[in-house]
């Protein structure tokens, strides 16, 4: 059977958008499952990125190349940050930029489980307190990535319907805060963005 | 369109009254709900399930798409706090913990009475009161919490959204579930 690394060389083979379901899971310590959510995500080289949560809540992520914008309607707050600074999600990028993969993680097989090839991406970094994450495999792209933190507690994210090299409004890639909401972040040098509590 | 502030009658702080007197006896809980805190130059938000046991509490934070958590848990004899990169960390005061561990202010002793609606005990509270005859807005110690939104066809209606806040320090909480259990 292909090792993962190759499964994952195919998949971001000549893949320069990218944009599927998700379902994420969290379980935590002593292994409860806890809730599951579901949205979209999608991808452009070379860093451009949107994870849009749509039930039980609804949260908006996008990375516009130079930030990392986090909206959540439901408590009408935005926070915003330096993408550099915020790659916590960066494992996915890594499928529309795979040059990054060597220079960014040490990669390791993990070997079958599940009915999927593992591979294990840790930040060769760890200053930049990004975890590391397991991208499980079939046959025909990536499947799954799984998140374990210090504490045991685990995110269980499920892709599927995977659209390669569809045609992705640059919208999808740009976020401008809705009036009302408060802004909390690294807003310097945003002209148009009226920082929390500004009149 | 602005929140409505009716300042109470009988009628209205007979009820509030029915209701506390109904949900301080119930501490027991855990709310499913989603979490933002900042303090106006930084902040964050994640998913965030709570338990109340008594008097002992279970504050698990979790980031968006790593999972990554953060608990906080405790009771009147101290405070851990297990997570961060430094590891787990102690205190005697849950609140003065999530201050130096990440320069949070959440004033959680009393949130755990405001976010079933109530007055905390301790310090006046000022009450006003919203179409629905609930409170919408209740000012104590220095903080201003509003409540956005109820179940209001739970018995006892318990909020929805509660956003408290007192300067640049913001505390909201949208809870998608209340669930209730005995000890």
């Amino acid at each position: 059977a292909q090792t993962a690394r190759a499964r994952l060389d195919a998949f971001a083979h000549n893949l320069h958008a990218l944009r599927g379901d998700f379902t994420q899971t969290l379980t935590d310590a002593n292994g409860r499952t806890g809730q599951t959510s579901r949205g979209t995500v999608a991808l452009q080289t070379p860093r451009l990125f949107r994870w849009q949560t749509k039930t039980p809540y609804q949260q908006l992520i996008v990375a516009d190349g130079s930030r990392v914008w986090t909206y959540d309607p439901d408590l009408e707050q935005v926070t915003v940050q330096r993408q550099s600074l915020r790659e916590a999600h960066s494992p996915l990028t890594v499928l529309t930029d795979p040059s990054r993969v060597d220079k960014e993680f040490t990669v390791t097989e993990l070997g079958t489980r599940d009915g999927l090839q593992w591979l294990q991406l840790s930040p060769r970094d760890s200053a930049q307190n990004i975890q590391s994450a397991q991208l499980g495999f079939d046959d025909k792209g990536l499947v799954e990535m799984r998140f374990t933190d210090r504490l045991g507690a685990e995110s269980v994210i499920r892709f599927s319907h995977w659209q390669r090299n569809p045609s992705l409004p640059s919208s999808l890639f740009t976020f401008t805060p809705p009036k009302g909401a408060d802004v909390v972040g690294d807003t310097s040098g945003i002209p148009e963005v009226r920082p929390l509590g500004g009149s | 369109c602005a929140p409505v502030r009716i300042k109470g009658d009988h009628a209205m702080l007979g009820a509030q009254q029915a209701r506390e007197a109904k949900l301080s006896a119930r501490n027991h809980w855990t709310i499913q709900a989603r979490l933002a805190v900042t303090d106006g130059k930084h902040g964050g938000s994640g998913s965030l399930t709570w338990t109340q046991n008594g008097d002992r509490y279970d504050f698990t934070l979790r980031a968006p798409v790593t999972g990554r958590s953060f608990r906080l848990r405790g009771g009147p004899d101290g405070a851990e706090l297990d997570g961060l990169d430094q590891g787990t960390l102690y205190g005697v005061d849950a609140e003065h913990l999530l201050a130096r561990a990440l320069g949070w202010r959440v004033p959680l002793q009393q949130l755990r009475y405001w976010v079933k609606g109530l007055r905390a005990p301790g310090g006046k509270a000022k009450l006003r009161f919203g179409e629905n005859h609930l409170p919408s807005l209740l000012q104590q110690n220095g903080w201003n919490v509003e409540y956005r939104d109820w179940f209001a066809g739970s018995d006892p209606s318990v909020p929805r959204k509660v956003f408290a806040s007192m300067g640049n320090y913001r505390v909201r909480v949208s809870i998608q579930r209340w669930s209730w259990f005995k000890r």
